[in-house]
């Protein structure tokens, strides 16, 4: 297989390498630039650990070629703090809540939570309704509910 | 859920403190095992067994070895010989059944029968598809009812060695003449004389599903093998156990094997016991590089699942409505190898008799093998299944009695005190305060928008479990030069907050501030042993030997204080981190510096919690109950739950924060295993190998309304007063929600999951509505 020349922003900084045609862009966030964040778990689209965000949505980097981010903006949980550490509202929110236990799922609820709140969501019903691609085994998502649903509120009052 | 925010003073302990990972695990910082890279690491993947039973003839390779990138193939062949030289090749926490690679035979499909190690992941996973495994097939017992009877065949014909370590088997285990290995009974009184002078007699049936954990993170292991000895990092919940077996299988000392536990993503039981260290080991040896085996879902399913279980009850109660005869004769099933199934089922047989007083009863309780992916541990284990059919029983009762079903539960409570379980610790809870506190949480239903149409129905229940399994705990604390703490223990954190717990009890008790407590992660080489992560123990057993530990610290530095300002031992007094004397005061670390004679060194403690000083078990009675508020969807049979509100006896909650979140997700996966979830196999084969068709709780699937209730007694085992937590919510969740479905729809469901569609045929009358469970 010929590699693939591609070209795209990763957390604010330019990017470019070459990628094989068939590599999933999971692997290569993961083992190319050491971002770890992702997680790999269902390998299905199901479960969300994986969840990386191109052009502001939320993907499953698990069953998406590394190919296609070319030209794209890609944010991981690793972009999401301040470059001083601070933290993004977001996780603050979840840190104080409680909204994590064995912190597997918890980069793919923070980032899909993201893109839901960028995108001016900020009912409960509707953040829950688009929370349904992300599986949480231990926390039974009550606290991670109360996490994004404050959060929500504080980014809404800041903006 | 609410929690008191502190009971007294207003230290570390009782205060809701965010966990100390969690700037790492919301930043995408915190390292799993499958974010370890070595040096010249190699990848790893399993050829599995297509069939549930059969004798291997052959396992043609050849595809394999010449794909580009493949480095070895493996087979059972391979164990015993150079490099690997395994001294065993099976192993197990009460039975060596399991091989590291199927030998010979196979006896479930999916059983690991080679291993490919390549350059990477990806080549090593499609080298392993294209080895052919050559298996004669035979007849498999491929289902719990029909592996009990006569006819069936054995799964396993000869016996295998036992296991004599942390997990001792309650009776021996009995191979090759059925595949009811191992029947464990517990009784008092005379259950059929009472049975035949009762005025009411009740028999019924009771089914539970096999259930996958579903841990997030799937195992991984990374292993390296040099002339120091065994370094592996592995998603293991007890690396103490796994440092055993493979000093054990290698033939090398326990002071030469070293298991590292980066944090895990989840357990549940599911990463209890050796897994796949012992094949990830011997692939180092035969490549003479690290390697690292990380399974997908479909093959984590493989390793271990919670019993699958079926209860048969009778019951008998006289004329004041009281029960004088219970008998609950269950059989789970195990699958293909033991792992801690004799446990599971002596603990299911005090589970399926709850907190309840019975002058006569008897728990009858099976092993059973099949050829299915082996049965391990799961929160309580053998638990939700006995729960199930008891709380579900004990609801026709009541509602045959016309006797409320919480009055109806009161009237059997077991009083503090009482030996209610021959030779076990006599109740240690005040039930009927906790069900007082249970019935006090407010909810009207009122949320119930009454347009939505469907069927209204509550149901309660309660799980009362005999946890804190293997009471043996070590821990270090260092007091560094500077008064800063640290902590070792052998507990692992997969979650539930291990970490957080044990620094807010070791500043407690040393009066440090909490800032200045870090704990380390795990690792044998290092750390202190550790029994177990599991059952509910942790807080209590790691926390009894942090406490152990801290106040050896502190006594020596009080002692020191008096002696330099020439007080009484009792006038000195230790917080926020500075030690005070009368007309004296002088940070922490200024008495390390005076005994060593400079500004370094450290004051080490240690700790030990050892099983003399629990003569009787359980070493706590864990408590739990819970009121479910349901609707059904008659014309499609969906249940959802509404409400569920509970309590949890803690004794002491540590940290409320985190212990509500322990209870919300037990709760969860209590919903999981009452609605969704359920392993299927058709003969031998498992049909529903993946998230897109195993079907767990999701966000919205969560009640609107959850409100917990801790109940702090102070009446516990462990460091101020505290008892474990963790799984007890999760037992009654089953219970209570098919009893709100009975209170809805009038209806008995007898089998789990309330699918739409055993719920729509149950409505109905038909066929398949889980009637008699059987």
């Amino acid at each position: 297989m010929k590699a693939v020349a591609i070209e795209f922003t990763l957390n604010g900084r330019p990017e470019a390498i070459e990628v094989q045609p068939n590599s999933l862009m999971l692997d290569v966030i993961r083992d190319q630039f050491g971002l770890t964040g992702a997680k790999r778990s269902c390998d299905a689209q199901v479960c969300g650990a994986c969840t990386i965000l191109m052009d502001r949505l939320p993907v499953s980097a698990c069953t998406t070629l590394a190919a296609e981010m070319d030209g794209a903006d890609i944010l991981t949980i690793e972009g999401l703090a301040a470059p001083d550490g601070q933290l993004h509202p977001l996780q603050r929110s979840f840190v104080e809540m409680g909204g994590l236990q064995c912190g597997f799922c918890t980069p793919g609820f923070i980032l899909t939570a993201h893109a839901l709140i960028e995108d001016g969501v900020t009912d409960e019903t509707a953040l829950i309704e688009g929370l349904e691609g992300n599986i949480c085994r231990c926390t039974g998502y009550r606290k991670i509910i109360e996490g994004v649903t404050a959060a929500a509120g504080e980014i809404a009052r800041r903006d | 859920m609410t929690g008191k925010d502190s009971l007294s003073g207003s230290g570390p302990v009782g205060a809701r403190i965010p966990r100390l990972d969690s700037y790492d695990k919301v930043t995408g910082r915190a390292g799993f095992a499958g974010d370890i890279h070595l040096p010249g690491m190699w990848h790893a993947a399993i050829v599995k067994s297509p069939v549930p039973k059969g004798r291997i003839r052959g396992i043609d390779a050849s595809e394999a070895l010449g794909t580009p990138g493949v480095k070895a193939v493996i087979t059972a062949d391979d164990l015993r010989s150079a490099p690997i030289d395994c001294a065993d090749i099976r192993y197990g926490v009460v039975v060596r059944d399991r091989p590291i690679l199927a030998e010979g035979r196979v006896t479930f499909q999916g059983e690991p029968v080679a291993a490919v190690v390549a350059v990477d992941r990806a080549t090593a996973r499609s080298a392993a598809v294209s080895v052919v495994v050559d298996v004669q097939e035979e007849p498999a017992a491929t289902d719990l009812d029909s592996a009990m009877g006569p006819e069936s065949p054995l799964v396993h014909e000869e016996p295998f060695e036992i296991e004599d370590a942390v997990y001792k088997s309650p009776l021996p285990l009995e191979f090759g003449e059925s595949n009811v290995t191992l029947t464990y009974v517990t009784q008092d009184g005379d259950v059929e004389a009472a049975l035949e002078s009762s005025t009411r007699r009740y028999e019924a049936s009771y089914r539970f599903p096999a259930i996958y954990q579903y841990a997030m993170e799937p195992f991984c292991s990374v292993a390296q093998v040099d002339r120091v000895g065994i370094s592996v990092w592995s998603s293991a919940q007890h690396p103490s156990q796994v440092t055993r077996d493979l000093a054990r299988i290698f033939d090398v000392p326990l002071a030469k094997v070293r298991v590292v536990v980066p944090y895990v993503g989840g357990g549940f039981g599911s990463k209890s016991f050796t897994h796949i260290e012992p094949l990830t080991v011997a692939l180092a040896k035969a490549v003479g590089r690290p390697v690292r085996l990380e399974l997908d879902i479909a093959e984590s399913m493989t390793m271990s699942r919670r019993h699958n279980a079926l209860a048969r009850v009778r019951s008998g109660v006289d004329e004041h409505g009281q029960i004088i005869a219970f008998d609950i004769d269950l059989a789970y099933d195990g699958g293909a190898y033991t792992l801690l199934g004799p446990y599971v089922v002596a603990k299911g047989a005090f589970r399926g008799l709850g907190g309840y007083e019975f002058p006569n009863y008897r728990a009858t309780s099976k092993l059973v093998f099949t050829n299915t992916s082996p049965a391990g541990s799961m929160r309580s284990v053998g638990g939700p299944q006995a729960a199930f059919a008891l709380e579900s029983h004990l609801d026709e009762i009541a509602h045959d009695l016309g006797v409320d079903p919480l009055d109806f539960r009161r009237n059997h409570l077991a009083a503090r005190g009482s030996e209610f379980r021959r030779g076990r610790t006599p109740m240690d809870a005040d039930l009927h305060d906790d069900l007082k506190m249970l019935e006090a949480i407010p909810w009207e239903g009122d949320r119930r928008d009454a347009d939505e149409g469907g069927l209204h129905g509550t149901g309660v229940a309660m799980g009362i479990a005999d946890p804190g399994a293997s009471p043996v705990s070590s821990a270090v604390v260092r007091l560094n030069a500077d008064g800063s703490l640290t902590v070792s223990v052998g507990s692992t954190e997969i979650g539930q907050g291990v970490r957080t717990v044990v620094a807010q009890i070791a500043a407690e008790t040393l009066g440090v501030p909490f800032e200045q407590v870090a704990v380390t992660y795990t690792d044998t080489g290092y750390g202190p042993y550790d029994a177990s992560t599991g059952a509910s123990r942790s807080t209590t057993m790691s926390g009894l030997a942090v406490q152990r530990a801290t106040s050896e610290i502190r006594d020596r530095v009080v002692g020191m204080a008096s002696q330099v300002w020439g007080c009484n031992e009792e006038a000195v007094e230790i917080s926020e981190g500075v030690v005070r004397g009368p007309g004296s005061s002088e940070p922490l670390g200024f008495f390390v510096g005076e005994h060593f004679g400079q500004r370094g060194g450290n004051f080490i403690g240690v700790g030990e919690v050892t099983a003399h000083e629990f003569p009787t078990t359980p070493a706590f009675w864990e408590v739990a109950a819970g009121v479910a508020d349901v609707t059904v969807d008659t014309e499609t049979g969906e249940v959802r739950v509404d409400a569920y509100r509970s309590i949890a006896d803690v004794g002491r909650a540590v940290n409320p924060l985190l212990m509500e979140g322990q209870e919300e997700g037990a709760v969860a996966q209590g919903i999981g295993h009452t609605l969704f979830e359920a392993l299927e196999w058709e003969d031998g084969m498992l049909m529903n190998d993946s998230m897109l068709e195993y079907r767990v709780p999701r966000i919205s699937d969560m009640p609107t309304y959850m409100h917990g209730e801790l109940a702090e007694a102070e009446d516990g085992p462990g460091p101020f007063g505290l008892k474990g937590a963790g799984e007890g919510g999760l037992i009654p969740v089953g219970g209570a929600v098919a009893n709100a479905v009975f209170d809805a729809t009038g209806v008995r469901i007898r089998e789990l999951p309330l699918t739409p569609e055993r719920v729509w045929r149950a409505i109905r009358g038909m066929a398949g509505g889980g009637e008699e469970g059987s």
